[in-house]
C-alpha cells in the first residue's frame, strides 16, 4: 500500500518498519501506554495510512505526552507522508531535542527539509545519511529529493552523487533514470558553456558546435564546422571519421553516390592519421558490402575486428560479407565469435544457421535457426512492449 | 479482323522497325479493359481511413471455366462492412473470344458472400471443369463447377471454410497434389487477427492517422486440406507438421524447387520469415526456409512478401524465386543452386535498385517478348492512402513495372517504353498472366484496390516464336498441377512447373506458356507427370497451342477458336 504524494512514496512497509522500534525506546516522562486507546487509534491510523487521522491521533498523543521522543517521531512522519514537511520539520525536529541520537527523526528531518524546499539544510543531513539507510523507500525517496536539492541548489557535484547512488540501488526505476537524464544534460550544458567561455577560439568549441548542428539535422553547418577543424588541425583524430559518418547520416534521398564516395575518403583519410580507428575500419566495409565489393569488405571488417576484439559489428559484417561472397566455411568462425559477443542478436544466428547449412553442418544449422528464432521473438517482444508503452495497449478506436 | 486487333497489329508493325535498345521494349502492352468491356470496379469499403483488411485485396484468377479454349476472369471484390447498403459483389468475366469479355456473375452463381480477398482456381474433383476457390474475410468459399455455365457453393460439404482454427482474415491459396495421389489438395493462407475490437488505425510519419501494419496484430494459422477424392477434404495441417500459429501468410506457391518429383510449398509472410515447406515425401512437411537461405533477406531480415512467383530465369533447370517486397527496400530475386539452396541475386539481377521507390505486390515471372528469357511485371501500389502526406516524394497510386531478361541474367527495366499500359498509376494488388486472345502472346490482368482492374494486351514481339501447352492428367491430376514441361530449342532448355495460386491472392491461366526467340520448330518436349510418368515428343512445330494428356502418344491441338498465328 503506497501514499502518493508528489515526488515521494513512503511505503506503508517501511513505516511499520518503526513501529518494532518505538516500543524499544525509553521516555522522559510517564506518557499514556501504546495500549491505551488514544495511542491505540493513533496507531491503527498510521499502519492504514490514514495520515490525516495519524497525524490528529499522534497530536494528541504529543500533547499528552511531550517529552515522547517516540511520539515526536510518528507524528513528524505523518505530517510529511500527509504533505505537511514544514510541519514535520518541526516536530523532528523535536524529537531530536529529545533524543539527539534518534537516526530515524534525522532521516525524516533530512527527507522533510528537502521537500520543505530548505535545501541548504537538508543537504548535509541527506549527504551524510542517505548511504546509511538501510529502509529501500525512504532511501529511494530521499535519494530523489537530495538530487532535487542539489539541482535547485546549483551543486552538480553532490547532485551527480546522489545520482549514482540511487543508479546503483534503483537500476530500473524510472523516476530515477529520469531524474539522471536532467541531471547529465544539465552537467552537459554546463560544461559546455564553461568550455565557450574559457577557451571560446579551441577547436572543441566547433567540435562541440557541430555536434549540436548535427542533432538539429543542420547538416551542411555541422560540415563547415568539421572542415574548419581540419582547416587548423589537419591531423586531429576523429574528426574525418566524424565528417565521413555525417555525409552518411544525410536524409536517405540526399545520398548520393558522389557522397559516398565522399565518405568513404573521409574514413580513408581518417585510418591515415589513426590506423587504430576500428570504426572507420568497420564503416568502409559496410560501404564495400553495401557495393558488393566483398573482398574490399572482408579486408576492412577483418582489420576492424583484428583493432577491436570485441567489436561484434565488426565480426557481424565479415561473417555476412563472406557469406554474400559464398565463402561459407571462412564465415563460419567469425559469426561464431560475434554469437559470443552479441548471443540476442536474431541476424547472427540467421547468418551463421545459413554458413552452417552450405557447409554440410546440419544440425549446427537447425540449432542456429531455431536461436534465430527465439532471438528474434524476444526483440520482437520488447519492441512491442516499447510500442504499447509509448502508443497504448491495442483499443478499438471510433 | 476486328477493329481493335487491327490497330493493335498496325502499332505491333510500326514497331518492328526499330531495333530495341538497352531499357526500351518493342513489344507495347495497352489497356484494352474498357475495349474489352470490363466494367468491374472494385470496392475497398473503407469508412472513413482504411483498415488493414480494406487496403489488402484484391486478387484476380484466369481460368478456362467453359473449356472453350479462352481463359475467362474472375474478379474479387470488398464488401460494405459498415451496413451503407452499398451493393458489391465479385464478378466472373467470360471471355468472348473476340476480345471483349461479358460478367456472366449472376447466372454463373458466384457472387462471393462476404469481404473477398483472392481466389484460386483448381479441378479438384477431376471432372474437367474448374472450380473455384476465393478467401474472404470469415469463411471462404469453394464452388464446384458444374460443367454447364454455373457453380454450386460445397463449402460445406466439402469442409473447406478454413475457420477451424479460428482465423478469419484469409489470403492466398493454392491447389497443389502433395500426395501425388491424383487429387489437387488446398492450402489456404491466413494473415493477422484483426476483429471488431482490433487497433484499426495507427499514426505515419510525423503523426498521419492511417491503417495499421502488420506488426501491430498477432498472426493466425493457415490450414492444409488433403483432397479426399470424393469432394470432401480433410484438414492435415497438424499432421502435415505445417501448423504455425503465428504466421502472417499472404502469398502461397507451391513447386518442386528441388528436382526431387515431389512438390514443396513456399509461404510468403509479411514481417515475419518465411516458410519453405520441403515435401517428406509421406504427408509431412519440414520448414527448410532458413537453411535453404530464403526465410529472410541476404541482409537477415524479414519481408513484406506479397507475391510469390517460381520461374527459371536463367534457364539452368532450377526454379528460382521472385518475391515483392515493400516501399524503400528492394524485390527480391533468389537464385536456386540446385542444390537445395537459394541465393539472394536481387543487386546482381540488377531488380533491387529500381524497385525501392515502389510498394510491390502481384506480379511474377513471365516470357512478354518470347525470346525464351522470362521477364518480370510488378504491380505497385501503396498500401496507406495517407503515405503523401506523411512522406513527401511517395505516392500512394503508383505505376507497374516491366522488366526484359536480357539473357546474361540481368533484369532491365523497360516501363517508359511498353506503351500505355503503364501510364496510370494505380493501387495494384493482385496480377494474373494469360494469353487472353490465344495470339501467342502472354497478356497480363491486374487487380486494383478500389478501382477498375487493368486488362493489358501485349502486342508481342515481331519475328519471335512461341508454344503453348494444355496439360490434362489422367492418372495425375486433371490439372496437372505439379507437372513440368521441358523444351529444348536452339541450344536452350526451358522448363514450366503448372502451378495454381501465385502472384498476389492471384492465379494466372495452367497453360504453360514458352518463348522460342527465332527457333520455329523445338527438338523436344518433355513432360513428367506427378504419377511419376515421362513422355516425350520430338521436332514439335512452333506457334501453336498444343494439348497433351498423359498417356497418350499424340500431341493435339488445343481448342483455341482462332487460326494460328504464324510469323
Amino acid at each position: 500500500m503506497f501514499q502518493n504524494t508528489p515526488g515521494k512514496i513512503i511505503s506503508i512497509i517501511a513505516l511499520l518498519a518503526l513501529v518494532g522500534t518505538v516500543s524499544a525506546q525509553g521516555t522522559r516522562r510517564a506518557s499514556p501506554p501504546a495500549s491505551s486507546p488514544a495511542a491505540a487509534s493513533a496507531q491503527q491510523a498510521f499502519e492504514r495510512g490514514d495520515w490525516e487521522a495519524a497525524v490528529r491521533g499522534f497530536e494528541g498523543l504529543v500533547k499528552a505526552a511531550p517529552g515522547n521522543a517516540d511520539y515526536h517521531l510518528k507524528l513528524g512522519v505523518a505530517l510529511y507522508a500527509a504533505g505537511r514537511p514544514a510541519d514535520a520539520v518541526l516536530v523532528l525536529r523535536q524529537a531530536l531535542k529529545l533524543r539527539p541520537g534518534f537516526v530515524q527523526a534525522r532521516h525524516y528531518l533530512g527527507a522533510s527539509l528537502a521537500e520543505a524546499g530548505q535545501c541548504a539544510e537538508a543537504l548535509p543531513l541527506l549527504k551524510k545519511d542517505l548511504p546509511q539507510m538501510t529502509n529501500q523507500d525512504l532511501r529511494r525517496v530521499a535519494g530523489l529529493a537530495g538530487v532535487r536539492c542539489s539541482m535547485g541548489a546549483n551543486q552538480l557535484d553532490e547532485a551527480v552523487d546522489f545520482v549514482r547512488l540511487l543508479a546503483r540501488d534503483f537500476p530500473n526505476d524510472a523516476e530515477v533514470l529520469f531524474q539522471a537524464v536532467h541531471v547529465y544534460s544539465d552537467l552537459s550544458l554546463r560544461a559546455s558553456q564553461e568550455l565557450l567561455f574559457k577557451a571560446p577560439s579551441s577547436y572543441q568549441v566547433r567540435l562541440l558546435n557541430a555536434e549540436a548542428l548535427e542533432t538539429q539535422e543542420r547538416w551542411n553547418d555541422a560540415a563547415a564546422e568539421y572542415r574548419a577543424i581540419l582547416a587548423t588541425n589537419p591531423n586531429l583524430p576523429g574528426i574525418h571519421y566524424r565528417l565521413g559518418r555525417l555525409l552518411l547520416s544525410l536524409p536517405e534521398n540526399a545520398v548520393t553516390p558522389t557522397t559516398r564516395d565522399e565518405a568513404r575518403r573521409e574514413f580513408e583519410d581518417e585510418l591515415k592519421i589513426n590506423p587504430r580507428n576500428a570504426g572507420a575500419e568497420y564503416v568502409l566495409g559496410e560501404l564495400a558490402r553495401q557495393a558488393r565489393d566483398w573482398a574490399q569488405a572482408v579486408a576492412h571488417f577483418s582489420n576492424a575486428a583484428k583493432l577491436d576484439p570485441a567489436f561484434a559489428d565488426a565480426f557481424i559484417g565479415l561473417g555476412r560479407s563472406l557469406v554474400a561472397d559464398r565463402k561459407f566455411a571462412e564465415a563460419v568462425a567469425p559469426l561464431e565469435h560475434a554469437a559470443k559477443l552479441q548471443p540476442d542478436n536474431p541476424a547472427t544466428h540467421y547468418h551463421l544457421a545459413v554458413a552452417y547449412s552450405r557447409t554440410g553442418r546440419k544440425a549446427e544449422a537447425e540449432r542456429e535457426s531455431a536461436t534465430f528464432r527465439q532471438t528474434s521473438d524476444k526483440a520482437r517482444q520488447a519492441k512491442q512492449e516499447i510500442q504499447t508503452g509509448v502508443l497504448g495497449p491495442q483499443k478499438a478506436e471510433p | 479482323m476486328r477493329p481493335f486487333f487491327i490497330l493493335t497489329c498496325f502499332l505491333s508493325v510500326s514497331l518492328m522497325a526499330s531495333a530495341p535498345t538497352a531499357g526500351q521494349s518493342v513489344v507495347q502492352f495497352s489497356d484494352v479493359t474498357k475495349a474489352a468491356g470490363i466494367g468491374f470496379v472494385h470496392l475497398r469499403g473503407s469508412n472513413g481511413i482504411s483498415t488493414i483488411l480494406e487496403e489488402a485485396g484484391p486478387g484476380v484468377g484466369v481460368a478456362d471455366y467453359d473449356n472453350d479454349g479462352y481463359p475467362d476472369i474472375y474478379f474479387v471484390n470488398g464488401r460494405d462492412l459498415y451496413g451503407r447498403g452499398i451493393a458489391a459483389r465479385n464478378a466472373l468475366y467470360r471471355n468472348n473470344g473476340d476480345g471483349t469479355f461479358g460478367d456472366v456473375t449472376d447466372k454463373a452463381g458466384v457472387p462471393g458472400s462476404g469481404y473477398g480477398i483472392g481466389c484460386v482456381w483448381g479441378d479438384y474433383d477431376n471432372d474437367g471443369n474448374a472450380d473455384l476457390y476465393v478467401t474472404q474475410y470469415g469463411k471462404n468459399i469453394l464452388y464446384h463447377n458444374n460443367g454447364d455455365g454455373t457453380f454450386s457453393d460445397v463449402t460445406d460439404k466439402a469442409g473447406v471454410g478454413a475457420t477451424e482454427f479460428g482465423a478469419v482474415f484469409h489470403s492466398g491459396a493454392t491447389f497443389f497434389d502433395y500426395d501425388r495421389d491424383g487429387h489437387p489438395d488446398l492450402y489456404v493462407g491466413s494473415y493477422v487477427t484483426f476483429g471488431p475490437n482490433s487497433r484499426r488505425t495507427c499514426l505515419l510519419g510525423s503523426g498521419v492517422p492511417t491503417s495499421c501494419p502488420p506488426s501491430v496484430y498477432p498472426g493466425t494459422p493457415a490450414v492444409l486440406y488433403h483432397n479426399n477424392g470424393d469432394g470432401t477434404f480433410t484438414n492435415v495441417t497438424k499432421a502435415a507438421r505445417i501448423f504455425q500459429p503465428n504466421g502472417k501468410n499472404l502469398s502461397v506457391g507451391a513447386c518442386d524447387y528441388d528436382n526431387d518429383g515431389w512438390p514443396d510449398l513456399f509461404v510468403a509472410n509479411d514481417g515475419v520469415e518465411a516458410y519453405l515447406y520441403h515435401n517428406n515425401r509421406n504427408g509431412t512437411f519440414t520448414d527448410v526456409a532458413m537453411t535453404a537461405g530464403v526465410a529472410l533477406t541476404a541482409d537477415g531480415g524479414t519481408m513484406a512478401a506479397m507475391c510469390i512467383s517460381h520461374g527459371d530465369y536463367d534457364n539452368d533447370g532450377n526454379l528460382d524465386l521472385y518475391i515483392s517486397d515493400f516501399q524503400a527496400v528492394p524485390d527480391r530475386v533468389f537464385r536456386n543452386d540446385g542444390k537445395g539452396f537459394f541465393d539472394e541475386v536481387s543487386d546482381e539481377v540488377g531488380i533491387a535498385e529500381p524497385t525501392r521507390s515502389v510498394l510491390s505486390f502481384g506480379g511474377g515471372f513471365f516470357d512478354y517478348d518470347n525470346d525464351g528469357w522470362l521477364d518480370i511485371f510488378i504491380a505497385n501500389g501503396h498500401v496507406y492512402p495517407e503515405v503523401e502526406q506523411a512522406t513527401p516524394g511517395v505516392r500512394y497510386k503508383q505505376l507497374n513495372q516491366l522488366f526484359h531478361n536480357d539473357g546474361t541474367g540481368r533484369f532491365v527495366e523497360v516501363t517508359k517504353t511498353s506503351g500505355n499500359g503503364f501510364a496510370t498509376p494505380r493501387a495494384a494488388r493482385g496480377a494474373a498472366f494469360a494469353d487472353f486472345d490465344n495470339d501467342g502472346n502472354v497478356d497480363v490482368v491486374v487487380a486494383n484496390n478500389n478501382d477498375p482492374p487493368l486488362l493489358l494486351r501485349n502486342s508481342g514481339a515481331a519475328g519471335h516464336h512461341f508454344l503453348n501447352f494444355k496439360l490434362v492428367g489422367t492418372k495425375s491430376n486433371h490439372d496437372a498441377t505439379g507437372a513440368r514441361v521441358r523444351v529444348r530449342a536452339g541450344g536452350l532448355t526451358q522448363i514450366r512447373e503448372i502451378a495454381a495460386g501465385g502472384s498476389y491472392f492471384s492465379h494466372s491461366d495452367l497453360r504453360a506458356h514458352f518463348g522460342l526467340g527465332k527457333n520455329s520448330r523445338v527438338e523436344s518436349v518433355e513432360v513428367s507427370w506427378p504419377s511419376g510418368a515421362r513422355q516425350t515428343f520430338r521436332n514439335v512445330e512452333a506457334d501453336r497451342f498444343y494439348l497433351i494428356e498423359e498417356g497418350k502418344d499424340q500431341i493435339q491441338s488445343q481448342k483455341t477458336g482462332r487460326p494460328v498465328v504464324r510469323r
